[in-house]
């Protein structure tokens, strides 16, 4: 029995020395549809002496992002950006209230410290124009650079075989609807993608009462001519709900920016970020989605914003880039909390996505 | 006999309050990998056929069929290779120590016999996470074997024909509050003068198990066993007040977080038995589980947190973010199911003098052979919504072997045994597809395998 119980004590013994825990698994390489929600980029992330998360910050108020990879090679992250800007006019200085006038492009070598220089590439010309253009939307295809606008009399299209140096389209490729959900609205903040089939799919904007706005839709086989799609939005506010889980967009939905993805499973997914608005005034960046299999669904709404609820910084006009391990957003919101001008902040999802360093440091 | 039993059993008693005190118990590890290795090569299939220590997991009825007092020690080792969309997840192996011992004797005429068994996890004695339901995880291998196990059990043979058995096992509920008061200042953290509480509480939870086993003639046993539900309740509250010195401006400021979980959930379980042992040398084990997965109860961390900060007028350049909004737990809604086991072992009388052990008619060296086959259907249904909880069925394969020396010097009267045992678990891949296209963790495959090997020695005196 002696040896027994030194057997026993021995076992003890053992157990009594394990108790410290060593790390827990199971955390490691999750899933993730790497669609948000995004995190503000941290200044350490940013280069080009930006001060994030704003990846631009102009006294021209540049804004409304339109962001589209050079090469289209995920493993460079050289990309060129089509911005919203209130240059000047007449010799004033612009003032942060003032609409856009012109669309700059500024590059950024690392996909999102954006160059102090910029290049003014459309300004207004057109009678249907006015004296407003902005909210590109810039889309690669057969090697030219297609950029959609919005202006006071519709969406234009504008093609440049190197980026720099536009030709227009004549006339707003999409004006004010004759009738229907959307009659007489002036359809604004274009978002255009090209699907599978080699059809163009343009989302867009319209107010259809006193501050509060719905998204469309629009298809076309060519990217220029374009025939709006079923009798109602494509995304309208949410409804009213009370109790814990309100809605973040019951008040209004605009800015669409739509971009395809693939699921896990290698199912087709078109998504469409948006500007989002709810009942308290509080702006978010949402997404809503329908896979590709079933074109006539409704688009569903993430089940939480992707964008903007830690900051109170009203964002909006969102803009992504979808890349294998991780996506960018850009999107229009106040420079700080202490600050009423708009720039153009930087995300990352996923959250834990290590980000290669910046570009120029 | 009965003086040496009851002597053993004062000294697994006071071992059984140390062990208690300092580390409570969860039951997990057998019931994922196995008790033992013998029990782990035949599968599990044991609720008739566990005379050994592993009986306190197995069907604690069994143990009054010991031959004598034995005393167990031995080591499991898993590897997980669980993935998700072919990466690893790296859900961490289990290993540690298992043991046990069974002191049977006679009280007031009838048999009886005391047991305990435990696993004791190498890594640490407890872990535990509390992730939104949203996060993907293993749902039933994950952190469940980086728990302690310890039971404790009686048994009797108050007919010849019937044993009973039941004990408990222990689990422990965490209570605790953190609480830190003080002055930052922001400026110069070091003039910083901060408090803190620290006050946890690690409450003991036991949960029954019972069982049963009926001699049938020549033919073997059929074993019953129940065991009770258990979770373990995680609770923690954070309480952070004081003043924030900010340029000279005192700030008072006050955040509180409460956070409730149920975490290690083990289901209710239904046990029937039956191990043929009318051929020598050779045990056929049949077991049948009904899991009673249908009333998990979801482990997301519910948590409230508030930050209150009492700005001086006319500050506007600080916006507090608001209080989250509270957590809406969505039933898991597992499903019930029912387990079956399957285990052999022969028995080869290998070489050596024919010798008296326990009764019985042994040679010197004898080596049991053992295979073992076990299918889990996986409880967790679709996750085509929110939650994540990622399982795929499960197929475990098992080999063991083993040598026996039956009395094998004048000290040991008894017999000395060495089994080993290999397991081979393997998850077909399961596909999950998100209804909501939106959804942020999207469509994903989960699949996998387990390897697990292990030894245990054991003295029968």
């Amino acid at each position: 029995m002696r040896h027994l119980r030194m057997l026993a004590a021995a076992t003890i013994g053992l157990a009594a020395c394990a108790t410290i825990p060593e790390p827990g698994g199971g955390g490691e390489n999750l899933p993730s549809a790497v669609a948000g929600p995004f995190r503000a980029l941290v200044q350490a992330e940013l280069g080009n002496l930006r001060v994030a998360p704003n990846a631009l910050d102009t006294d021209v108020f540049a804004r409304d992002p339109s962001v589209v990879d050079l090469d289209g090679d995920p493993s460079t992250l050289a990309v060129a950006g089509y911005f919203g800007a209130a240059v000047a006019q007449g010799g004033a200085k612009p003032v942060a209230t003032d609409p856009t006038r012109a669309i700059l492009r500024f590059d950024a070598l690392d996909g999102r410290s954006f160059d102090r220089a910029a290049e003014v590439v459309l300004e207004p010309t057109e009678a249907w124009e006015g004296s407003v253009l902005g909210q590109p939307s810039a889309l690669l295809h057969d090697g030219e650079t297609w950029l959609y606008y919005a202006a006071a009399g519709g969406i234009g299209l504008a093609k440049s075989s190197d980026g720099h140096a536009f030709t227009r389209v004549p006339g707003p490729i999409l004006g004010p609807a004759a009738s229907g959900w959307e009659a007489s609205g002036i359809p604004a903040s274009p978002g255009v993608v090209r699907l599978a089939d080699g059809s163009f799919r343009l989302f867009y904007e319209v107010t259809i009462a006193k501050d509060v706005q719905a998204i469309g839709d629009a298809s076309s086989p060519d990217g220029v001519t374009w025939t709006r799609l079923g009798t109602a939005p494509a995304l309208a506010p949410s409804a009213p709900r009370t109790g814990v889980d309100q809605p973040y967009d019951d008040a209004s939905v605009g800015s669409p920016f739509p971009v395809l993805a693939t699921s896990g499973d290698g199912r087709a997914i078109l998504r469409v970020y948006y500007g989002a608005r709810d009942h308290l005034g509080a702006s978010v960046i949402g997404l809503a989605a329908r896979y590709l299999a079933a074109p006539s669904a409704p688009l569903q709404r993430a089940t939480a914003p992707v964008f903007g609820t830690t900051k109170l910084l009203s964002p909006r006009e969102p803009c992504v880039l979808v890349y294998p391990d991780f996506t960018w957003l850009f999107a229009t919101e106040k420079a700080a909390s202490n600050a009423d001008h708009p720039a153009v902040a930087a995300a990352v999802a996923p959250a834990l996505a290590a980000l290669p360093p910046p570009e120029p440091p | 006999m009965r003086t040496a039993s009851t002597s053993l059993a004062t000294s697994v008693l006071v071992a059984l309050a140390a062990l208690a005190a300092s580390s409570p118990a969860r039951a997990n590890e057998a019931d994922a990998y196995g008790l033992g290795s013998r029990a782990a090569a035949l599968g599990g299939a044991v609720a008739a056929d566990a005379t050994d220590f592993s009986g306190n997991y197995y069907n604690p009825a069994a143990l009054v069929g010991a031959p004598g007092v034995s005393l167990s020690v031995g080591y499991i080792h898993v590897e997980n290779d669980l993935r998700i969309n072919d990466r690893d997840s790296a859900v961490a192996p289990a290993h540690g120590i298992v043991g046990g011992l069974v002191a049977p004797g006679k009280l007031f005429g009838v048999p009886f016999a005391f047991g305990i068994g435990t696993y004791l996890p190498d890594a640490g004695l407890s872990r535990i996470k509390a992730l939104r339901q949203e996060t993907p995880r293993w749902a039933l291998y994950d952190e469940r074997a980086s728990i302690v196990f310890l039971a404790a059990n009686l048994a009797v043979r108050p007919v010849p024909w019937l044993d009973l058995g039941g004990g408990v096992a222990f689990l422990a509920a965490t209570k605790g509050r953190f609480a830190i008061s003080g002055t930052a200042d922001v400026l110069r953290p070091n003039d910083s003068q901060l408090r803190h509480e620290v006050d946890a509480d690690l409450t003991s939870i036991r949960y029954p198990q019972v069982g049963a086993r009926i001699k049938v003639g020549e033919l073997g046993y059929l074993g019953f066993v129940y065991r009770g539900e258990t979770k373990l309740k995680l609770s923690i509250d954070a309480n952070l007040s004081g003043l924030v010195n900010f340029a000279g401006i005192q700030i008072p400021l006050l955040y509180d977080l409460a956070s409730r979980t149920i975490d290690a959930f083990l289901p209710q379980q239904i046990v029937l038995g039956a191990s043929f042992q009318r051929v020598a040398h050779l045990r056929v084990n049949v077991d049948l589980t009904f899991v009673n997965w249908a009333a998990y109860e979801s482990p997301t961390a519910l948590t409230t947190a508030h930050l209150a900060l009492d700005l001086p007028p006319g500050t506007t350049s600080i916006q507090l973010p608001a209080d989250p909004k509270p957590t809406v737990v969505i039933p898991p809604a597992f499903q019930n199911r029912f387990v079956p086991r399957v285990g052999v072992e022969y028995t080869l009388p290998a070489a050596g003098s024919i010798r008296r052990v326990h009764g019985e008619d042994h040679r010197l060296l004898e080596i049991p052979i053992r295979a073992g086959y076990v299918f889990e259907r996986s409880p967790v249904p679709p996750q085509t919504g929110v939650t994540n909880f990622v399982d795929a069925d499960r197929h475990t394969m098992s080999l063991g072997a083993g040598v026996i020396l039956n009395a094998p010097f004048a000290e040991l009267p008894g017999h000395l045994q060495l089994d080993v045992h290999g397991q081979l678990s393997v998850l077909p891949e399961r596909i999950t597809h998100k209804d909501n296209p939106a959804d942020f963790v999207g469509d994903y495959r989960a699949g996998g395998t387990m390897v697990g090997l292990g030894t245990t020695l054991s003295a029968v005196f």
